[in-house]
């Protein structure tokens, strides 16, 4: 039965996955990223895995006027070659395709042992396809980017002054 | 045809509103000349019209990346280092101002009130008679028809007026200015300074001079600038006045005097030159919005479109008397150009001074001047370059791992510095040949109904060798000094990028072999004066601002004087 109910569920998100774009099925209006044909279910899961690569619950307020997944979205729409984007959301499709082969589940039903066997495999091996790797790479980087350019980790971390007026050339660390 | 209406009519007309420009409305202006100041492009107010300039580096939309269907549409902006989300709108896009490349030349423009002294990088340094004595003694161009001592004066007038940051070096080859205090040099830049002056004679690392404030004086409060806040964000207009641009120091006080007309929004298509008067007796100008054409009248003219557009409305400024282009009865108008090659890149590692970092931020490095070739020819290449040189420690950023071990390593802050990062790049002397011209396209036009201007210009054997004797040298030297990984990179960039074109309209003694006397006056029409890069014989290696407004300030004292003659 639970093979069943995984199958059965399996089948929805597929046909969502396929069908969203094309579709309203929410009340609530999608940001509109002209050249990122993703649905509510996709951003979803975006979102999940970059807080999966850099858990931000629990940290101060990162003070930067988006979320995380606004910025990424809005960096692959407006920064982003075409064909690199189309290189994105063809790997996004075999991170998917990968993720139902291998754990017969979406991306936000995975147990967290599944999860860190699978961020374990994305960060460390080799044997990574290529579409995958750069839309794995991709989220990562653009989330770190998101994370290291906020006000929270500029001023705290990298000791960001805006207005510095002044120049020491040799401090003694 | 010459109009009564007396709104038109000006003691001085200045054609471009940029650096050299404002300058020159400045000391019109000062000298009490009814001064009329035409800019193709908007005004830029000061302050008023910097939108980014006190936005944090979080509320950029992209960090600062600009949209890809941006670059793809404008690939030759694209490629300037300022061209970035925080000063993109003081640039030319390539859409909306076209050219022809018969070679490539990346032309980076800005078409506003202040031009690019909005988003220059700043460096200041004088001229010395090896340059200006280089054409005559190695037999390229012309031989200048100034020397140092011409220019002396007005090189410490314009510092005294723009504030420049230096040392006093004591260099033949770099005279000193009346200088500003000046930041810092770093350990490893003091460190390679000091390794040098101990393995070369005639080799020297110092303060990059700089058009910033570092003290207060009277002239500074008068101009409403106050101290450099080391913000190093100069691209975006400074609200300060901490650094000197057109819109914060010349335009304000030139306006101020009551004397000056500003009409941006302003194309120039030509100067008038009338037959039976035998000189330029104003300019025909195109409203940039409305395409209406008006014309303007004035005594003398000073042309400041920045390089290839002064060489475009001279060459567009046809009459029976000038069928070539105004002045240009010897046909080299729009020839001998140059630039500097700035396609050598070096940085290596320096393992040293790891107890000590940089607190703070400053508006320069350190630069070396040219010493090749410069008491004596020494190589199988004409001239030489100048580099700068700069240290930088950054903080070491571990983003490695996933979850908790990613958060962890992105926020550890203890001791993870990376080693001492050292680079300089070439800032070399082109030989301004025939062949590098600028001309007016035969058919095509822009919207204003202007011809195109084809840019033909391209390195040559010279640049090759040189190219290669500044990575030889320079590794030497970083061996020398210890650092290690050293490596070299010719970027290959087109000319143009650079952003130092000049010439087309050189100065020389002979009107034959020239188009500007000594005093910046055209040969064939003597009230019209070429005041900036246009003007330039040969283009040495320093960054040329500071000449181009000492040139314009002497060139103006001298236009008054002959107006008050009633000489011209």
């Amino acid at each position: 039965m639970k093979r069943r109910k995984a199958l059965q569920s399996m089948v929805v998100v597929g046909a969502a996955v396929t069908l969203l774009p094309a579709c309203n099925f929410f009340q609530d209006p999608l940001k509109v990223y002209e050249n990122l044909p993703l649905d509510r279910v996709q951003r979803d899961v975006l979102s999940q895995l970059s807080e999966t690569i850099l858990p931000k619950k629990g940290m101060d307020k990162l003070s930067t006027p988006e979320t995380t997944l606004d910025f990424m979205l809005t960096m692959l729409n407006d920064c982003s070659p075409q064909e690199d984007i189309d290189k994105y959301l063809a790997g996004f499709t075999d991170f998917q395709t990968h993720l139902v082969e291998k754990y017969k589940q979406t991306f936000p039903n995975l147990k967290p042992a599944q999860v860190t066997e699978l961020m374990t495999y994305l960060t460390t091996s080799e044997e990574v396809p290529e579409k995958i790797k750069y839309f794995f790479n991709t989220t990562n980087g653009l989330t770190q980017q998101h994370f290291k350019s906020s006000e929270y980790y500029l001023k705290n971390y990298l000791d960001f002054e805006f207005v510095p007026g002044r120049y020491e050339g040799c401090v003694a660390m | 045809m010459q109009t009564e209406n007396k709104d038109h009519q000006y003691d001085a007309i200045i054609i471009g509103a940029g650096m050299s420009g404002s300058y020159a409305a400045k000391e019109l202006c000062d000298k009490g000349l009814k001064t009329l100041m035409l800019e193709r492009g908007r005004n830029v107010e000061h302050i008023k019209d910097y939108p980014t300039t006190g936005m944090q580096p979080w509320e950029f939309k992209h960090r600062g990346a600009i949209p890809a269907k941006v670059k793809a549409e404008n690939p030759v902006i694209s490629r300037c280092y300022a061209y970035k989300e925080d000063a993109m709108h003081f640039f030319v896009k390539d859409t909306e101002h076209p050219y022809v490349q018969e070679k490539p030349f990346d032309w980076i423009r800005g078409y506003q009130v202040g031009g690019k002294s909005i988003m220059w990088a700043r460096q200041v340094q004088r001229w010395s008679d090896y340059d200006f004595e280089g054409p005559a003694r190695d037999g390229f161009a012309v031989d200048w028809p100034i020397r140092y001592k011409d220019l002396e004066k007005w090189y410490t007038q314009v510092e005294q007026f723009i504030g420049v940051s230096g040392n006093k070096d004591g260099l033949d080859i770099l005279p000193d200015g009346d200088f500003l205090k000046a930041f810092d040099l770093n350990c490893v830049e003091e460190y390679f300074q000091g390794k040098v002056k101990e393995n070369y004679q005639n080799r020297h690392v110092i303060y990059g001079r700089c058009a910033h404030l570092t003290e207060n004086r009277p002239i500074f409060k008068e101009q409403g600038r106050v101290l450099c806040q080391g913000r190093n964000i100069c691209q975006r207009g400074c609200p300060f006045g901490g650094y000197f641009n057109a819109n914060s120091t010349l335009v304000p006080w030139a306006l101020r005097t009551g004397n000056l007309t500003l009409k941006p929004h302003s194309v120039v298509h030509s100067i008038i030159f009338d037959e039976k008067q035998n000189k330029a007796v104003g300019v025909r100008v195109i409203d940039a919005n409305t395409k209406e054409t008006t014309e303007y009248f004035a005594r003398i003219i000073f042309v400041n479109a920045a390089t290839f557009n002064t060489n475009a409305v001279l060459l567009n400024s046809t009459s029976e008397r000038f069928p070539n282009g105004l002045g240009n009865e010897n046909g080299l108008l729009g020839k001998y150009v140059g630039f500097h090659n700035y396609r050598g890149k070096i940085n290596a590692i320096h393992e040293g001074h790891k107890g000590f970092k940089t607190e703070g931020k400053r508006p320069t490095s350190a630069y070396i001047p040219r010493f090749r070739n410069l008491y004596k020819q020494e190589t199988d290449f004409l001239r030489g370059y100048a580099s700068g040189f700069g240290a930088n420690r950054y903080r070491s950023i571990d983003g490695s791992g996933f979850g908790e071990d990613l958060k962890n390593n992105l926020l550890f802050k203890e001791d993870s510095y990376h080693p001492w990062m050292v680079n300089s790049h070439m800032m070399g002397e082109t030989i301004p040949k025939e062949s590098n011209t600028v001309s007016l396209h035969a058919t095509q036009k822009d919207e204003w109904g202007i011809p195109l201007l084809n840019v033909n210009i391209d390195y040559d054997d010279n640049d090759e060798k040189m190219t290669q004797d500044f990575f030889e040298q320079l590794t030497d030297m970083y061996k020398k000094a210890g650092f290690t990984n050293i490596k070299t990179r010719d970027t290959k960039q087109a000319p143009g990028l650079d952003i130092h074109e000049m010439g087309g309209v050189r100065m020389g003694n002979d009107p034959k072999t020239s188009i500007l006397n000594k005093w910046n006056q055209m040969h064939a029409c003597p009230n019209v004066f070429v005041t900036d890069g246009a003007c330039m014989t040969s283009v040495a290696t320093q960054n040329p601002s500071l000449t181009f407004m000492a040139l314009t300030a002497r060139a103006v004292n001298y236009a008054v004087e002959q107006l008050k003659k009633e000489a011209i």
